[in-house]
């Protein structure tokens, strides 16, 4: 037998199987996708009522001294039957003149605006609300709890789009679609509004398909009063997670949670690299625990609930696991092109065409869901993988193209040597396009950060960066760094 | 299959009446059919560029 020949063929197939978890998230994607026609048939809407229960709204507040007037104003403007809408702000000890503008409010909405203080603020937006939470429960009059942020705006008819769900018994809470509405929007609003186009009208839709909702959007969400009580009448406070393990906690108590696409509130998010790294850091380290935390639920079909299905399991460990998977990919493909195999470019080819198609399928279909986002935002549609991502996706799709028919209009030609370091760059991209996003973090806060930072997240991709803060979770996770509240600075740039 | 028109203001939007409200769910409802030919389209697009891709061979 020969040994050499023999190891050479197990480590290609392992090489192999490296490139492979590199499918699997893009496989995943894709089917999730093709669960959103079906929502089409598969909805809520035929067990949907007209119904106005008695809501409490419960804002959490810390320095909103710039948005929160505007939100009241707003909330109390609702399409809503104002005897059944009652606004408690939660004055998270702030050091600004929210007490001021939110004592003014109560006294222009009397019995419906209610500013509650927290003397001891800081601890985080769960503490925060479970402020609010114990307030309202102690009378009968709150049928519905709305949990919003300061500055998030809810379109007229959003509420009452909300609680017309809760006409059938079965559903515990429901979540509005969170809309990036930033008036002076720059290349990261837009990138953040269409990724969350393609994370909430499209893939929380699929999730309404599966009858499993991942996550309540956090300044949307709408709880019955027995799926509060249900769940312990108050908000987690162990993690960074509160809203997933929220969600999580209401449907393995056999409550359905509904995702509204039709009820749009309006929310402004960061417009910084660096803003959105802490906001997302604290996002993924959450998720990391939640993941953990309901090691007993996955891939473990339940009656009571659909969290456990394998449909669920296999989208929420494809995005967990997305960064890792990428890398491996990254390593099997360098590896087989190492050792000489034929394999390296079939099966570079295959997943990068998969690939292609895939985000082709995803942003086309995505880009239709919300038109003003889209038209918005059409450099970051056409752009979202990166711009190096998409000439290695052209690379892979017509090869002749880049490899010889480009460099021929310049009269110049690949050696031998020159294809290889070409080849090499290209399997290794993945990796690197996360180390550039995190070089653009740095380059951010630099002289020349405003022009260079947007152009460097444009060359590797918005999706680059995501999966660089979430690998920076794990990191975070394994050296046990402190969890602390970061809150995202809010500025009032959010316009109807 | 044809877009609904717009549904009328109610008179008083702070209770629209059962009416307009089912009527909005009914509309809302209707509106999800059209995933399906959006889907058709965002897959047709994908269509295209493979047989390009097989067509001319580049």
């Amino acid at each position: 037998m020969n040994w050499f020949l023999l190891g050479t063929r197990v480590l290609e197939i392992v090489l192999l199987a490296f490139v492979a978890t590199g499918a699997i998230p893009v496989v995943v994607g894709a089917y999730s996708f093709l669960l959103i026609p079906l929502h089409a048939i598969r909805n809520h809407y035929s067990r949907a009522a007209p119904y106005f229960p008695r809501v409490a709204i419960v804002v959490p507040a810390w320095n909103e001294g710039a948005v929160i007037a505007t939100s009241i104003d707003r909330l109390m403007a609702l399409d809503y039957p104002l005897d059944r809408l009652r606004v408690y702000v939660v004055d998270d000890a702030s050091t600004d003149d929210t007490p001021r503008v939110v004592t003014a409010k109560a006294k222009q909405y009397p019995g419906s605006v209610f500013h509650l203080r927290r003397d001891k603020g800081g601890e985080g937006k769960a503490h925060t609300l479970n402020h609010g939470i114990r307030v309202v429960l102690e009378d009968d009059w709150m049928q519905a709890l709305l949990i919003m942020d300061a500055d998030v705006i809810y379109l007229p008819n959003s509420l009452r789009r909300m609680t017309r769900h809760f006409a059938d018994p079965r559903v515990g809470a429901v979540s509005a679609y969170v809309r990036e509405g930033s008036a002076d929007k720059n290349y990261l609003t837009r990138y953040i509004g269409l990724e969350y186009v393609l994370s909430q009208p499209a893939s929380r839709r699929a999730h309404n398909v599966l009858g499993a909702q991942a996550c309540l959007a956090g300044g949307a969400q709408l709880h019955t009063r027995e799926n509060l009580l249900a769940i312990g009448g108050r908000i987690d406070t162990s993690s960074l997670a509160e809203d997933t393990i929220t969600t999580f906690e209401t449907q393995l108590r056999g409550h359905r949670v509904v995702f509204e696409p039709h009820a749009v509130v309006l929310a402004e998010e960061p417009g910084s690299i660096d803003a959105l790294w802490k906001q997302r850091l604290r996002w993924a380290r959450g998720n990391v625990t939640v993941t953990a935390r309901y090691r007993k639920v996955w891939f473990r079909p339940s009656r009571t609930h659909r969290l456990g299905s394998i449909s669920f399991g296999l989208i929420w460990f494809s995005l967990y696991l997305l960064p890792i998977a990428m890398i491996v990919s990254s390593i099997g493909l360098i590896g087989l092109l190492l050792m000489h195999s034929d394999l390296a470019t079939v099966v570079f080819r295959a997943l990068w065409i998969l690939a292609a198609c895939t985000y082709i399928f995803m942003l086309g279909l995505g880009a239709q869901l919300d038109r003003r986002i889209s038209r918005q935002a059409w450099r970051e549609v056409l752009t979202f993988p990166g711009v190096i991502s998409m000439f290695i996706m052209l690379t892979a799709f017509f090869p002749g193209l880049v490899e010889r028919q480009i460099p021929a209009l310049f009269d110049v030609k690949f050696t031998q040597a020159g294809l290889f370091a070409l080849t090499e760059f290209i399997y290794t991209w993945i990796p690197f396009s996360m180390l550039g996003a995190l070089l653009a973090r740095r380059v951010e806060k630099t002289r020349i950060g405003r022009f260079l930072a947007p152009a460097m997240i444009y060359l590797v991709g918005y999706g680059s960066l995501l999966c660089a803060i979430t690998l920076d979770s794990y990191i975070k996770e394994l050296q046990r760094a402190e969890a602390k509240w970061d809150k995202t600075e809010k500025t009032g740039r959010v316009v109807l | 299959m044809t877009r609904r028109a717009e549904l009328p203001e109610p008179k008083d939007r702070r209770n629209p009446g059962e009416e307009f409200l089912a009527s909005e769910i009914d509309d809302n409802r209707r509106a999800e059919f059209w995933l399906i030919p959006k889907t058709f389209l965002s897959l047709a697009i994908v269509a295209a560029l493979i047989v390009l891709r097989e067509v001319f061979k580049l």
